[in-house]
């Protein structure tokens, strides 16, 4: 569905993505791990089209999206839920979820979609005329995912979903993305958690230093504890 | 009693007038970052161009007020598309110098093709003279009190009800999600930018006939449209409404009680808001990067 082929991308003049090169299958869940500054975020602001690619080749469905604005991305089929979340805090959640429904890039699957988010998220339909700053960390990400599947996506890039979250917000939203899947959209998960994405992903992408080391299926990282350690900063099994 | 009731309404007038100017000035500010220094060049343009079509179909105000807000609407979006575009996610102070020389540009247009003389347009038939109940009030101003008071609530409704409304308040707080979610930023931010224009060139018509038209008509009121966006607080439409009423009761009793410091109590006013409240009274734009 998404494939990536020697992707280089720059902030400025340092050269942060050096030749990433994944795929994501349709229905699948898969994740991109690694430690702090490496380019997972990037990786998935390429895709969006946030940041340009410099040389190399992005295909969503065979078609390529190198040098397409974001919004032209976003119709195709593609959500980036941010890192911090970008809600429009003085809107209220009903109306940051109809600026994703503005521009639906499947208005069947947005539809469907609608009909969905509050089974997936129950907080937010009572929260649906409060400000979107007035939420708290889970209820905002629960927001943003909420309203990119506004817009009907077929993939979803989700940057570090469960950051800085208490646990049973995390829980909450891992069955959110499990459920998201089941109901028919791909998932690209970037994360810092390991044991969470371990729990959701079927297979795993390990990034360092703006490359792609490897994909590992979750067996294969829980077998390998220096791979874990040198890579993800985690020893122990999870 | 009735003077302080004459005066208020004078207050009115300028007030409500002012916040057209403003309201233009605080979306184009609050959407792109961009403080827009054409935006009284534009005012006067508007006045200009509803002379000619007043005098064109024998003396239609109506007609005058929406060719004046269609065409500096229209010459709002060219400039954008034309040059703001150009300089997108450059220095603010790109911005500054850019519209800062159109802004002479401009003006020495309309100087070429109307001269420099003040010109006058004059106040249709039909709202001459005065009312007479208890006080004594020209019909012309009650008429620019409403009509602006119209306008302003039509544009509130198209900023709360609309789908355009909603994108453009969400792209004022973060315009990356906004085409993150599908929606074209840049469309937004050339119709954000000609709704202000229109707004300034319909208010360039409705205060004509009350001060004439001279190319340099809007640098004073520009001023202050400024600091109603300060007062107010960037990018809030409430805050630019009610930052304009009162700046133009206070500016009104100045004249009255000391002519020559009236422009210096406005400065006060805004002083001391932005001692109080730098951010300025309404802030709605929060969360915004940078």
């Amino acid at each position: 569905m998404l494939v990536l082929a020697d992707v280089h991308a720059y902030y400025g003049e340092s050269h942060v993505l050096q030749g990433i090169s994944l795929a994501v299958e349709q229905g699948q869940i898969v994740s991109l791990l690694g430690r702090n500054g490496v380019g997972k975020t990037t990786t998935l602001r390429t895709i969006m089209g946030l940041v340009p690619a410099r040389t190399g080749q992005i295909l969503y469905k065979g078609q390529s999206l190198v040098g397409l604005p974001p919004h032209r991305i976003a119709r195709l089929g593609i959500q980036l839920v941010p890192e911090h979340r970008g809600i429009f805090p003085a809107l209220t959640v009903r109306e940051n979820l109809q600026v994703g429904a503005a521009h639906p890039s499947d208005p069947q699957r947005a539809r469907h979609n609608a009909a969905r988010v509050f089974a997936y998220f129950p907080v937010l339909r009572e929260r649906l005329h409060q400000k979107g700053g007035s939420l708290s960390g889970g209820e905002q990400q629960q927001l943003t995912i909420a309203r990119a599947l506004m817009a009907g996506p077929e993939l979803l890039l989700l940057d570090e979903p469960c950051e800085g979250l208490a646990p049973l917000v995390v829980r909450t939203l891992l069955q959110a993305i499990r459920d998201i899947r089941a109901d028919g959209t791909t998932v690209l998960l970037v994360e810092q958690n390991v044991r969470a994405a371990l729990q959701v992903a079927d297979s795993h992408y390990v990034m360092d230093k703006g490359r792609i080391i490897g994909k590992f299926s979750a067996e294969a990282l829980q077998a390998d504890e220096e791979l874990r350690t040198r890579f993800l900063g985690v020893s122990a099994r999870l | 009693m009735e003077a302080i009731a004459v005066q208020a309404l004078q207050g009115l007038t300028f007030g409500t007038t002012l916040f057209l100017v403003a309201a233009g000035l605080s979306i184009i500010w609050g959407l792109m970052n961009i403080l827009n220094f054409t935006h009284g060049t534009l005012y006067a343009l508007g006045a200009y161009l509803g002379l000619v079509v007043f005098g064109l179909t024998g003396g239609n105000f109506w007609a005058a007020l929406l060719a004046a807000f269609v065409s500096v609407a229209g010459v709002g979006a060219a400039l954008e598309i034309v040059a703001l575009r150009r300089l997108f996610g450059r220095d603010p102070l790109y911005y500054f110098l850019l519209t800062f020389g159109l802004t002479f540009v401009l003006t020495e247009i309309l100087r070429l093709i109307w001269g420099d003389d003040f010109l006058g347009l004059p106040v249709p038939a039909a709202l001459e003279g005065s009312l007479h109940v208890g006080i004594i009030f020209p019909l012309y101003r009650l008429f620019v009190i409403g009509v602006s008071g119209a306008v302003a609530l039509g544009v509130w409704l198209l900023l709360t009800r609309t789908n355009f409304g909603l994108l453009l308040r969400a792209g004022t707080q973060n315009p990356e999600m906004v085409s993150v979610l599908g929606t074209n930023i840049q469309t937004i931010y050339t119709l954000g930018f000609a709704l202000g224009s229109g707004l300034a060139g319909l208010a360039g018509v409705l205060v004509a006939p009350l001060t004439g038209l001279s190319p340099q008509m809007g640098v004073d009121l520009l001023l202050q449209a400024f600091i109603v966006v300060i007062i107010g607080g960037l990018g809030s439409f409430r805050g630019a409404a009610v930052a304009s009423l009162l700046v133009g009761e206070i500016y009104a009793f100045g004249i009255r009680i000391a002519p020559s410091f009236s422009m210096l109590l406005i400065y006060a006013a805004m002083i001391l808001v932005l001692l109080i409240k730098p951010s300025g009274l309404f802030v709605e734009g929060a969360g915004r990067e940078a």
